[in-house]
């Protein structure tokens, strides 16, 4: 019989819960194991059920494709439920070993987005049940601070810690050569860069050496997408490092990585780091710039030269006060293409930006993820609505600009423009226990003439400067 | 620190008091389950022979190159025991299952376009501690060593499904049988089998065809007991390519014999297997007289030093086109090589075959885990040249009973009880039949695997 690990629990918390066993065993969920299986110390079985309502208005549908093979010219406004439903075993055993699994369904997957009961093409409206997770983690690997986790990588460099990193999050991206082209962006550019969903599955290797402050990465995936001979799969290599400055978790980091893909000469290089400091009470600035360079024939002939760049600074103030208030502003600029030269030199990278729901949201919007530049304001507060600071509201403007004209030279009247338009988001979260959140969200972008001219310029079948997203939903974690 | 020992305590009470509800009723659900991954880069001459098409496979073809791939085995099992008897229910991905002609694990692998999709792997329930129904998991081990040579249905592709052979160009037509066939895939038997003492009874459907004419089973029983140092064994077993005997004609019976003696640190074992019956009729033929058999001795010392000698004869089918299935039919799950018989990344040779296999292993303990070396030497020979008449040789080639010698080499580590590490290479060479098979005449393959296995 295994017992929960009670390590790093405070003496007053452990008592309470123990007087509530019945509580912990709801909340904490310790799962006996077989009699043989002598080293397993502890499963803990957790969960999450995420269910979003989204309304896309057409000018969206028209590029994601949405459940009714929407295109330009001939797309409506559509309601769909979305979202996934995982179940996590975190598996402990003796000697510093643990195990993670995860099963359920996926909210994207092959290039598709999961959509509640819709026609499958198999004739069931059923999702499939998946496996999501499934690494195997060694705590102490010859030495107290080396950790080695092997299987489906979980490793992101997140400079910030906020679940947004700006080029290296494979899990939440696609392919990374995807937006790699020798000419600049034209009028078939939104049509490929939204609607293509992707959580990739990295596999391989990853060792931590981590000390107090310090923290040292080695990444070995030889298939973050799998295409059978290594010449056929995408890879990633990367060592990066995080220093810890002050006790406020300031720190900088580094990486350095290289990507190959299928094509025979497909090596790409980025590497570059940035710092997030605050180290003032309330203030958090922070800057991070990445180079690139390389070359790539993966599906294009002849082969690529690679040069791009990319990087954001921003700055968050945490007003002091109950209301929990912030303001935030940030600059981010992803390099762009602009002439046909046969160097390509937008930036490509596993971004996984989403601030705004429709310009950047891989899973809700257009996932404009290159070619790109845009200065973010954003503000929040919190409120009391049946428990402390349990509802939070937040607002975010968006002005955004390709970083070089998109070319749409099949227009009637060609034409070239950067405005790829203002967004203006509100979002509110209402936590209605410490398990289950409601969730909201509406988008309008407005001013986008690459919107519009993507749908075949003024006077076109729906074609406009707008677009609107609705979102409303739920979030359960047990 | 007093405080944490006293909840602590009162936490052990409490779960003792948990356990003492089992009295009164109350059902108890363990979970266990298992996470292997396994890198494998296998050999561009492995994947053209293990399609066995005569004369290879054009140049340009994408399985005509090396691949790499990490194959995941992962399962959640849930065992559910209660007072009227125990139950289960087991989730996970299917490692091997048979989707197509491409043997490359396209829908198996990890990170590939789409996520590993998972299935039901168990759900069955006992009843009084002897009657087991459901789908089930069912493998007869009967010497104890691994690699059974007949009856692992849950751990072995369709023996119906190598009859009649492919129709893809320049195969034959129907019932010729003319090459190996190289098939990854895991049955998932449902139905009833019963233990009582050292007797075995099953009845279980292998594959649901829809029709009972097309359904696939085994039903029949084996006996297992142990007489001094010796124990011994008896099967009887009827593999039905439809259900019942009176629906077609693709009934075999097989009777098995099987011996085993354990002394201090010498172990030898033989098994023997015999088949009669009919393999079923197919277009252009009348009938096939189902005549198979197998036979397999093993001897062996373990010590500090590990030794081992095994012979194995599976028998083959002469002739494609004439009236008589020499080829022994089984759920045999015997991956004791890499590259011939692996199931798992080699070409699965299950019949037609003789081996004699010497292995050597030397474990030790370092750094307070378990290590062990060791190094496997087979040699392999079909009984009948391939491809079988009628099918003509392709090209220049002709005939070929030489399948070659194959050497394993590896090292399990033990990191802890739960958790080890295997890394593996296999080299075969000599094997003249597979140069009908490969475009380039090729003679030898490579494979190397580097696994880890995790039990919880």
């Amino acid at each position: 019989m295994k017992r929960i690990s009670f390590a790093g629990i405070p003496g007053t918390l452990l008592f309470l819960l123990t007087l509530a066993r019945a509580a912990i065993a709801a909340q904490e969920k310790p799962v006996v194991s077989g009699k043989d299986m002598t080293e397993t110390v502890k499963i803990t079985l957790t969960g999450e059920v995420d269910l979003d309502y989204v309304w896309r208005r057409n000018e969206i549908t028209a590029f994601t494709g949405g459940v009714g093979a929407n295109v330009p010219g001939d797309s409506s406004s559509e309601n769909t439920f979305e979202g996934f439903v995982a179940m996590r075993l975190n598996v402990d055993l003796s000697d510093k070993v643990s195990a993670l699994l995860e099963f359920g369904t996926k909210r994207a997957d092959a290039g598709k987005l999961a959509v509640f009961a819709a026609p499958s093409g198999t004739g069931s409206t059923a999702l499939s049940l998946q496996l999501r997770e499934a690494n195997i983690s060694v705590a102490e690997m010859f030495m107290p601070e080396l950790r080695m986790q092997i299987g489906i990588s979980t490793w992101n460099f997140d400079l910030r810690g906020k679940g947004q990193s700006m080029a290296f999050d494979p899990r939440h991206s696609q392919r990374f050569d995807r937006n790699v082209n020798p000419g600049p962006d034209s009028g078939v550019t939104l049509n490929a860069r939204a609607g293509d969903y992707q959580e990739l599955e990295p596999v391989g290797v990853w060792l931590r050496y981590g000390r107090e402050k310090l923290v040292l990465d080695l990444i070995v995936l030889p298939a973050v997408i799998e295409g059978g001979s290594p010449h056929g799969d995408e890879a990633f290599y990367a060592l990066d490092l995080l220093y810890k400055i002050d006790d406020k978790e300031s720190r900088f980091g580094f990486i350095a990585s290289v990507t190959t893909d299928p094509g025979g000469s497909s090596v790409i290089f980025t590497y570059g780091g940035g710092a997030d400091w605050r180290g003032t009470a309330n203030l958090d600035v922070y800057g991070e710039v990445y180079f690139q360079n390389g070359r790539n024939n993966d599906g294009i002939t002849p082969t690529v030269d690679i040069g791009a760049f990319a990087y954001q600074v921003g700055a968050e103030y945490r007003i002091p006060g109950d209301a929990m208030g912030w303001v935030g502003v940030n600059l981010t600029y992803f390099s762009g293409d602009s002439q046909a030269n046969g160097k390509s030199s937008s930036f490509t990278a596993y971004e996984n930006i989403h601030d705004l729901l429709i310009l950047e949201d891989m899973y809700l919007g257009f996932d404009w993820d290159t070619n790109y530049r845009a200065i973010k304001i954003a503000g929040g507060l919190s409120a009391n609505v049946g428990g402390k600071a349990n509802l939070r509201l937040s607002a975010m403007i968006g002005l955004c600009q390709t970083a070089r004209n998109v070319q749409f030279a099949a227009l009637p009247v060609p034409e070239s423009t950067r405005k790829l338009g203002n967004e203006v988001d509100v979002k509110a979260e209402w936590d209605l226990t410490k398990q289950l959140t409601l969730n909201a969200g509406i988008g309008f972008l407005f001013g986008s003439e690459v919107l519009e001219n993507s749908m075949g310029g003024k006077g076109a079948p729906d074609a406009s400067q707008q677009a609107l997203l609705f979102t409303l939903g739920t979030d359960l974690r047990f | 620190m007093r405080l944490q020992a006293g909840a602590l305590l009162l936490w052990i009470a409490g779960s003792a008091a948990a356990q003492d509800d089992s009295a009164a009723g109350q059902v108890h659900i363990s979970v266990s389950g298992r996470a292997d991954l396994t890198y494998a880069a296998r050999d561009r001459r492995l994947n053209e022979s293990a399609l066995w098409i005569p004369g290879g496979l054009p140049p340009g073809s994408p399985i005509r190159a090396t691949d790499t791939l990490v194959l995941p085995d992962v399962a959640v099992r849930f065992d559910i025991d209660s007072p009227i008897g125990a139950a289960a229910v087991e989730f996970g991905n299917l490692p091997l299952h048979f989707t197509d002609a491409d043997p490359r694990f396209q829908q198996d692998r990890l990170g590939g376009a789409s996520a590993v999709e998972l299935t039901l792997l168990q759900a069955w329930v006992e009843f009084l501690e002897v009657l087991r129904f459901g789908l089930q998991d069912f493998v007869w081990d009967p010497t104890g060593h691994g690699n059974p040579l007949f009856l692992a249905p849950s751990r072995s592709e369709s023996p119906w499904g190598e009859l009649p052979d492919s129709t893809v160009p320049p195969f034959p037509g129907f019932g010729t049988n003319t090459v190996p066939q190289t098939r990854r895939d895991q049955q998932r038997p449902v139905g009833l089998t019963a233990r009582w003492g050292d007797t075995t009874f099953f009845a279980l459907l292998a594959l649901e065809g829809g029709n009972r004419n097309s359904d696939q089973s085994l039903a029949g029983g084996f006996y297992d007991t142990s007489i001094g140092d010796f124990r011994v064994g008896a099967l009887l077993c009827v593999l039905a390519g439809n259900s019942w005997p009176r629906d077609g004609d693709k009934i075999v019976g097989t009777a098995g014999l099987t011996v085993t003696y354990a002394a201090d640190s010498l172990f030898a074992s033989a098994e023997a297997y015999l088949q009669r019956g009919d393999a079923g009729s197919y277009p252009g033929t009348p009938g096939l007289r189902a005549e198979g058999n197998a036979v397999r001795v093993q001897a062996g010392f373990g010590d500090t030093v590990r030794l081992q000698l095994t012979a194995t004869r599976v028998s083959g089918d002469r002739r494609g086109d004439d009236r008589k299935e020499g080829r022994f039919l089984s759920y045999e799950d015997n991956d004791a090589t890499l590259i011939v018989e692996g199931n798992d990344f080699g070409l699965d040779v299950d019949s037609n075959y003789m081996t004699l296999q010497f292995s050597a292993a030397v474990p030790f303990q370092a750094g307070g885990m378990r290590i062990e070396p060791r190094v496997q030497v087979a040699a392999f020979r079909f009984l009948e040249a391939v491809p079988l008449p009628p099918d003509p040789p392709p090209g220049i080639g002709g005939r070929s009973r030489a399948l070659g010698t194959e050497v394993d080499a590896g090292v399990d580590v033990a990191y802890t009880a739960q958790l080890a590490f295997t890394l593996a290479g296999a080299w075969l060479f000599n094997a003249r039949a597979l140069e009908n098979f490969t475009v380039d005449r090729d003679d030898r393959a490579w494979l190397l695997t580097l696994g880890a296995r995790l039990r919880f």
